[in-house]
C-alpha cells in the first residue's frame, strides 16, 4: 500500500515535471523546424531539424549586441544594487535602531508602486536628461526597482549570523574592517550570492522598461524578441529560435546556481 | 596575568538600570565566578570587562590600566562564549590561530602555540576538521583552545558548560579548574549553576537584580551567608527556612514547635519575628526533638534525602546513613544549633552573627 | 529611579568617538535616499492625476482636483477594469496556491528525485514572462497550436483560446499559472520542510487520520508561509502587465483590461496622461490596503505559531 502510494506520488511528480517543461520543449522544437513545419497541423513531433533559423537570426540581427546589453545591464545593475544594499542591510542587521523595522517595511512598500504609473514621469525625465535608449537608464531603473527587495533579503540573511561570532572576532583582535573581511563576508557570502542571482534573473527578464525606454542601442534580449514579433509578420520558427537564444543563457545560469536561487526565493527565512 | 578592578560600575540600557554600582576586586591569578539567577546582570558585567558593552558609569581596570575607552582587541582578554561562537568557515586550527594571525605572529610561533594548546585539550587529531564535524564537547574544547593560544591577561567565560550534558559538564568543570591552576591566568567565569561556582571558584560574587549580594570564598559564603537570598541560593538541596517568633530561648513556629536559637550569639530580643534557616545536612532524625512525618525518602546512594512535614512546613534533611523509615512514619528531628541562621523576614538580612563576615557589601 | 541618585558626570565628552556611532546611519543613508528617490516619480504621477492632461491637447491642460477620480466612478470601463483585475488576481492566486501546495506536499520528502523535480519546476520562473507568453501563443494558436490540436482530439473543435472573449481570461490565467506556480511551490516546500516533526509523529502514534492531520496540523502550521506567498503573488498579480500585454494587449474587446494594461493604453494610444495617472493611483491604493490586511494577518499568525513555543 505504502509502496504503491510512493510510486503513485513519483508518477504524478513526473507528469507535472513533464507538463511543466513542455512549453519550453515545444518552443525548442519549433526553433529547429522550417517556417512551414512550425505552423503545420496536426503538429509535427518528428521532422528533419534545421539550423536555418539560427543562421538567419545571426545574419539579420546583432544577437551579440543585444546579449551584451542584457549582460551589461544585469551585471551593472546588480553590482550597483549590492554596493548600496549591502552596507544598508549590514547596518540595519547589526546596529538596529528603534525605527529599523519601520524603515524596512517602508522601503518594501515602494515596491507596490505600479510601473505604468511612474512610466510617464520617468520617460519624460530620461528624455530631458538625454538618457533614452541608453544602458545607463536601464541600469538605474533595474537598480531602483530591485533595491528594496534586495535590502530586505540581505537583512534577513545578515540577521541570521550569530552575533557572538562577530564579538568573538572583536575579542580576537580584529578591527571592523578585518571582522567584515575575514568573518562576516565568508559567512554571508551565500546570502549575497542568492540576492545577486535573483537580481540578475529579474533584470534579465525585465521587459517593460526595456521596451519603453530603448530603441536599438541599449536594447537587451527582451527587446530583441520584440523586434522579431512585430514588423516582419510572424515567423514562428525564427521567433522561437530567437526566444531560445534569449532565455537559454539565464536558464543555464539559473540551473547551475539552483541552490542559491532557492535560498534567495525563500529569503533564507527557512531554517 | 593581571588584576581586574571593577569600581562603582553602573550600566543603563536606555532608562533601565541593570547594574547598580558594582565593586569587585580580582587578584592576579584568581579564579572568580559571577553567579546569580538569570537577569541578575552577571553576563552584562562580563561583557563590560571584555569591552563588548560600554561602561555607563564607574571604571574598570585591567592590570591597573583603565580600560573603559579601550577597544576589546586592545584589552588582551580572551573569551569563551556560551554557544562557543566558533568561526564555521574555518578549521579548528584556523579558529585557534585566528587571533595570532591577526596579531601577525610568525608562523612557527603560531604553529607551536596551537599545537601546544591542542595537546593540552586533547584536540590533536581534530585540527583539520571544521566545527560542524565536531561534537558539542569538542566544540567547547576548541572554544577554550582559541582562548588558550592567546595567553591573555584575563580569561572570560560566559556560561561555557551550559550546553553540555551532565556527565561532560562535571568532567569539563574539573578540567577547567585544573587548567586554570596550572596556568594561573586571572579568570572571570559566569554561570547560573551554583554547583559550578562552589566547585571551581577561588572567589564567588553572588549577584541579584544588578546588585552584588556577597563576595567571598565558596565555603565562607556557604557557611556565613549575609542574607536569606545567598543562604538559599548556595547549596543543594537548598537551606530550609521556617517562619517563627523568638520566645523563651527558642524560635517558635506557627504549629508551636520549638527550634533552638543559634548558639553563637546571645541576647536575642523576645517577640521578634524571624526566619529560621538550617541546612539539610544539619538536621538529624532520632527519638527526641520536633515531631516530623516522613513524606518522601530519596536515597541517592551516598546519602539519603528525606522530605519531612515539620514545623508547619516541608523540610529537607540530608542524612549520611540510610533511613529504614517508610513514608508516613513519624520521627523526631533535631538541629545542630551551632549551624542555624536567623534572618529578618522583611529585609532578608541576617540577624544572628555567628561569625564576623568579611568582604561583603552591606 | 525615583530616589535621589547622584550620577557622577564624567568630565570628558561621550566616551565613544563620533564616527563609529554615526557609521550605521551613514551606511544605510544611500539606500534611504534612493528609496525616497523612487517616490519622486510617484508623486509626479499623483500630481498629473489631478490634472486634465492630454499630450495631444496641450492647451487643454487644466487642474481639475479630483474630477478624474469622480468621473471614473461613473465610467463603466473603469468598473470593468476593477472586475477583470479582481477575477484575474483571485483566480491566478487561488489556483497557484492550490497547485503549489499540492506539488509541495508531493515533493515533501527530501529524496534525490524530489530535489531534481523541484529544481526542474523552477525553469518557468527563470523565463521572462514576455517570452513565456510567446511559448503559449505558439501552443494555443487556434489554427496550428499544439494545444488546439489536442483539445480537438477530445472533440472540442474551434476553441479560440486567447482570441475569443469567453476564453481569453482562461488562457492568460493558464500562462500566469505556468509561470508563477513554481514560486508558490518553492516557498511552501521550504515551509513544509522546516516544520517541526514532533506534532506529526505524535499524530501518527495516536493514529490520527490523514486528512485530519492535513487540516488540523499541516495547514495551521504552514499558515504563515501561505500568507507570505499569497501576499507576494497577490501584489504581483494585481499589477500584472507583461503576460497580458504580450498575449492579448488587453483584448479581445475589454476582456483583459487589467489596471496596468488600461493605464498603459490610456497613455500610449490616447496620450491621456491625467486619466492614466489617476488609474494608477487607484491601483496603488488598492494594493496598499490589501497588503496591509495581509501583513496584519501574517503578524498575528506568526505570533500564534511562534509565541507558544
Amino acid at each position: 500500500m505504502n509502496r504503491f502510494k510512493t510510486q503513485l506520488a513519483g508518477g504524478i511528480a513526473w507528469i507535472i515535471a513533464i507538463l511543466n517543461f513542455f512549453p519550453i520543449f515545444w518552443m525548442l522544437l519549433a526553433s529547429f523546424k522550417s517556417e512551414v513545419e512550425a505552423v503545420q497541423t496536426p503538429p509535427l513531433f518528428f521532422f528533419h531539424p534545421t539550423l536555418a533559423n539560427y543562421r538567419d537570426i545571426f545574419a539579420l540581427q546583432d544577437y551579440a549586441g543585444y546579449a551584451f546589453n542584457s549582460i551589461a545591464i544585469s551585471v551593472l545593475a546588480t553590482l550597483l544594487m549590492l554596493l548600496v544594499a549591502v552596507p544598508a542591510a549590514f547596518a540595519m542587521a547589526f546596529y538596529p535602531g528603534r525605527y529599523t523595522r519601520d524603515i524596512l517595511l517602508w522601503m518594501l512598500s515602494t515596491k507596490m508602486l505600479p510601473a505604468v504609473g511612474v512610466l510617464v514621469p520617468i520617460y519624460l525625465l530620461s528624455r530631458d536628461l538625454g538618457l533614452l535608449d541608453t544602458r545607463t537608464a536601464l541600469v538605474i531603473i533595474d537598480f531602483l526597482s530591485n533595491l528594496p527587495i534586495a535590502v530586505w533579503m540581505l537583512f534577513t540573511f545578515f540577521r541570521e549570523t550569530p552575533k557572538d561570532i562577530i564579538e568573538a572576532s572583536r575579542i580576537d583582535g580584529a578591527g571592523v574592517g578585518q571582522t567584515i573581511l575575514y568573518v562576516l563576508l565568508p559567512l554571508v557570502a551565500p546570502g549575497i550570492a542568492s540576492t545577486a542571482l535573483l537580481s540578475i534573473i529579474l533584470c534579465w527578464n525585465e521587459a517593460f522598461w526595456s521596451l519603453n525606454l530603448t530603441a536599438h542601442n541599449a536594447a537587451p534580449l527582451t527587446a530583441f524578441i520584440a523586434s522579431f514579433s512585430a514588423p516582419q509578420g510572424l515567423f514562428w520558427a525564427r521567433l522561437s529560435a530567437a526566444s531560445v537564444l534569449a532565455i537559454a543563457p539565464i536558464l543555464v545560469f539559473g540551473w547551475i546556481s539552483q541552490r542559491q536561487l532557492v535560498r534567495g526565493l525563500t529569503f533564507g527565512a527557512v531554517k | 596575568m593581571a588584576t581586574v578592578a571593577i569600581r562603582g560600575v553602573r550600566k543603563f540600557f536606555g532608562q533601565l538600570e541593570v547594574l547598580h554600582s558594582v565593586d569587585v576586586e580580582i587578584d592576579d591569578g584568581e579564579f572568580v565566578i559571577l553567579v546569580g539567577p538569570s537577569g541578575c546582570g552577571k553576563t552584562t558585567l562580563l561583557r563590560m570587562i571584555a569591552g563588548l558593552e560600554d561602561v555607563s558609569h564607574g571604571e574598570i581596570l585591567i592590570g591597573g590600566r583603565r580600560v573603559n575607552d579601550i577597544a576589546p582587541k586592545a584589552r588582551d582578554v580572551a573569551m569563551v562564549f556560551q554557544n562557543y561562537a566558533l568561526y564555521p568557515h574555518m578549521t579548528v586550527r584556523q579558529n585557534m590561530s585566528f587571533a595570532l594571525r591577526l596579531a601577525r605572529r610568525n608562523r612557527a610561533e603560531i604553529n607551536q602555540r596551537v599545537e601546544r594548546a591542542a595537546e593540552i585539550l586533547g584536540l590533536g587529531q581534530l585540527l583539520d576538521r571544521s566545527p560542524r564535524q565536531l561534537s558539542g564537547g569538542q566544540r567547547q574544547r576548541v572554544a577554550m583552545g582559541r582562548a588558550l593560544v592567546r595567553d591573555p591577561q584575563v580569561f572570560l567565560f560566559d556560561e561555557p558548560l551550559s550546553n553540555l550534558d551532565a556527565k561532560l559538564r562535571v568532567q569539563m568543570r574539573a578540567e577547567i579548574k585544573e587548567l586554570q591552576q596550572r596556568l594561573k591566568t586571572t579568570t572571570v567565569y559566569v554561570t547560573h549553576d551554583q554547583i559550578e561556582a562552589m566547585t571551581m571558584a577561588d572567589k564567588i560574587v553572588i549577584m541579584r537584580s544588578g546588585h552584588v549580594e556577597q563576595i567571598g570564598a565558596p565555603l565562607d559564603l556557604y557557611d556565613y551567608p549575609v542574607n536569606q537570598f545567598v543562604a538559599g541560593f548556595l547549596g543543594s538541596p537548598a537551606m530550609n527556612f521556617l517562619e517563627g517568633e523568638i520566645a523563651d530561648g527558642a524560635v517558635i513556629t506557627a504549629d508551636g514547635s520549638r527550634w533552638p536559637l543559634p548558639t553563637t550569639s546571645t541576647g536575642y530580643p523576645t517577640g521578634q519575628k524571624v526566619v529560621y534557616g538550617i541546612r539539610p545536612e544539619h538536621l538529624t532524625l532520632g527519638e527526641a526533638g520536633v515531631p516530623a512525618r516522613v513524606q518522601v525518602v530519596e536515597p541517592t546512594g551516598s546519602e539519603t534525602q528525606v522530605l519531612l512535614q515539620a514545623g508547619g512546613t516541608t523540610l529537607v534533611a540530608a542524612l549520611r546513613e540510610r533511613l529504614p523509615a517508610q513514608p508516613g512514619a513519624v520521627l523526631h528531628v533535631t538541629v545542630d544549633a551551632t549551624r542555624a541562621h536567623l534572618f529578618d523576614p522583611a529585609s532578608g538580612e541576617r540577624l544572628s552573627s555567628i561569625f564576623p563576615v568579611s568582604g561583603h557589601k552591606k | 529611579m525615583s530616589t535621589t541618585v547622584i550620577i557622577p558626570t564624567p568630565a570628558k565628552a561621550p566616551a565613544r568617538p563620533l564616527l563609529p556611532r554615526l557609521l550605521p546611519y551613514l551606511l544605510s543613508l544611500p539606500a534611504l535616499i534612493v528609496c525616497i528617490g523612487i517616490l519622486v516619480p510617484f508623486f509626479t504621477a499623483a500630481w498629473y492625476s489631478l490634472q486634465r492632461y492630454n499630450l495631444a491637447m496641450p492647451l487643454n491642460r487644466e487642474f481639475v482636483w479630483f474630477g478624474q477620480y469622480l468621473d471614473m466612478l461613473t465610467d463603466p470601463d473603469f468598473w470593468a477594469t476593477v472586475r477583470v483585475s479582481a477575477v484575474y488576481a483571485a483566480s491566478t492566486v487561488g489556483l497557484e496556491l492550490l497547485l503549489g501546495l499540492g506539488i509541495a506536499l508531493l515533493l515533501r520528502e527530501r529524496t534525490r528525485f524530489n530535489n531534481i523535480v523541484s529544481v526542474a519546476l523552477l525553469l518557468p520562473l527563470m523565463t521572462a514572462p514576455a517570452i513565456a507568453s510567446l511559448m503559449w501563443k505558439l501552443m494555443t494558436n487556434p489554427n496550428f497550436g499544439v494545444l488546439s490540436w489536442l483539445v480537438a482530439l477530445f472533440g472540442v473543435h474551434d476553441f479560440r483560446w486567447a482570441s475569443a472573449p469567453s476564453s481569453a481570461m482562461f488562457t492568460v490565467v493558464l500562462v500566469d499559472i505556468w509561470v508563477y506556480t513554481p514560486f508558490m511551490m518553492v516557498l511552501l516546500l521550504a515551509g513544509l520542510r522546516s516544520l517541526p516533526q514532533q506534532p506529526f509523529e505524535a499524530a501518527r502514534l495516536d493514529g490520527v487520520a490523514g486528512h485530519f492531520v492535513f487540516f488540523r496540523i499541516t495547514l495551521p502550521m504552514l499558515a504563515p508561509y501561505i500568507v507570505t506567498a499569497t501576499l507576494f503573488r497577490m501584489l504581483d498579480s494585481m499589477q500584472q502587465f507583461d503576460i497580458v500585454y504580450a498575449m492579448t494587449q488587453g483584448g479581445p474587446g475589454d476582456s483583459l483590461m487589467l489596471f496596468q494594461v488600461r493605464a498603459y493604453l490610456d497613455f500610449f494610444q490616447y496620450t491621456n496622461v491625467g486619466t492614466s495617472a489617476a488609474l494608477m493611483i487607484v491601483l496603488w491604493a488598492l494594493t496598499y490596503a490589501l497588503s496591509n490586511v495581509f501583513i496584519k494577518q501574517w503578524l498575528k499568525l506568526r505570533e500564534r505559531t511562534h509565541g507558544a513555543a
